[in-house]
């Protein structure tokens, strides 16, 4: 009898040429935003435009977060769908952006910029660990569609995302 | 001897009891549900050895455990080992299993280090839940934010999970142990959760006895209920 690949089997090379572009896209786009809130902070010290950075970019977490969570709604809960390679993909980037996103924090707390609440500091570690764990359980997944671990991870990342915010 | 180390004592020594049954036969058996009961019962030990230590002296990080151990995190792993066991739909149970996970890992370093306490509350052979308020106040930088959210998703997954399947079981008349055993679970399992709520309603002199009471009601339902069948003749 013929095994059923994996899911996960080359998911890398799943990605179609369009896919590939469209992570470019995106990760264009996260490095053009860090580009124009570093400039339209250019005249403060560069510890404060790091903070800015740090600011601005936990604020597109939020929305990247609510936004992700929709469309992982609109797949999984409307349409019935599984993960796509560019979905995953995209996940990675968002991860990747919010463990930028916590790393700067780190010489802002060491140089005397600290948050409101030390809690924020909880919440900055949460938003990094928070995809990871449903990502985990998405990749290592035998029942599909694993849509779901993917509306858990962003709908949690946002609350956390927020909480984030106002404590910092 | 106290009242309160007497019964925290008893209580060390069956959740250990226990927590090492339910472990060997995880390791035998490699189930998801007992490796969740089991780092319930770890966790229950740990709550309750915490409760000893402190009615012995003070020590901040023995508090810290005993809130984030029996307050955050028993109802939460035994009803987990009861999601498991029963949700077998998509990957439910491991998704909760993985926020459960996130929410362990962000209140542990939350109690231990970030949450003030005041110790000037606490005096030998105090009932810890007659002062762990005053020790911990309700605020902003607490994690008891966290408390009833976890305990009332913990409880009713336990409790719930044991009264359908002893409802099944019964319906189906097969199993009559598993049925005795699932009721001692939902009994066992309410037992701590009610004490938690006198606790809230301004009476906490039956927690430790609840506490107690609780574990060797649901360690002797878990025996009974994953007793084997006798063999038919």
């Amino acid at each position: 009898m013929k095994q059923r690949p994996h899911p996960l089997q080359g998911w890398r090379q799943a990605l179609t040429r369009r896919d590939r572009r469209l992570l470019v896209l995106f990760a264009a786009l996260v490095l053009l935003f860090c580009a124009l809130v570093l400039a339209a902070n250019a005249s403060l010290t560069p510890l404060h435009q790091l903070r800015a950075l740090h600011d601005q970019l936990g604020r597109a977490g939020l929305v990247i977060a609510l936004l992700m969570t929709a469309q992982a709604l609109r797949v999984g809960i409307l349409r019935k769908g599984d993960v796509t390679p560019l979905f995953r993909a995209a996940t990675f980037l968002v991860f990747g952006t919010m463990l930028l996103q916590a790393l700067l924090g780190l010489p802002l707390y060491a140089r005397g910029l600290r948050p409101a609440q030390d809690v924020h500091l909880i919440y900055g570690m949460a938003t990094v660990l928070a995809l990871p764990f449903f990502m985990f359980v998405e990749m290592t997944a035998r029942k599909r569609p694993a849509m779901g671990s993917y509306i858990w991870g962003f709908a949690l990342l946002a609350g956390i995302a927020l909480r984030s915010i106002t404590t910092g | 001897m106290s009242q309160a180390l007497a019964s925290s004592l008893l209580t060390t020594l069956v959740s250990g009891v226990f927590a090492i049954t339910i472990l060997r036969r995880w390791w035998q058996r490699r189930r998801a549900h007992q490796l969740a009961w089991g780092i319930g019962m770890v966790m229950y030990f740990t709550g309750a050895l915490s409760q000893v230590v402190l009615t012995q002296l003070w020590s901040p990080t023995f508090f810290a455990l005993w809130y984030w151990c029996g307050a955050l995190m028993v109802a939460a792993w035994l009803g987990q080992g009861t999601v498991y066991l029963l949700v077998r739909r998509g990957n439910i149970a491991r998704n909760l299993q993985m926020a459960l996970l996130l929410v362990a890992v962000m209140t542990l370093p939350w109690a231990l280090w970030f949450t003030p306490f005041d110790s000037s509350a606490w005096q030998p052979d105090a009932d810890l839940t007659a002062i762990y308020r005053d020790i911990m106040p309700q605020g902003r930088g607490t994690v008891r934010f966290f408390s009833p959210v976890m305990n009332t998703w913990g409880t009713v997954a336990l409790v719930g999970g044991a009264i359908w399947s002893a409802r099944l079981f019964r319906r189906k008349q097969i199993m009559r142990e598993r049925v005795y055993g699932n009721w001692l679970i939902a009994v066992g399992g309410l037992l701590p959760a009610l004490g938690g709520t006198l606790i809230r309603l301004g009476d906490p002199s039956l927690k430790y006895m609840a506490e107690l009471a609780g574990v060797i009601l649901i360690y002797a339902g878990f025996l009974l209920a994953t007793r084997p069948a006798p063999q038919e003749p």
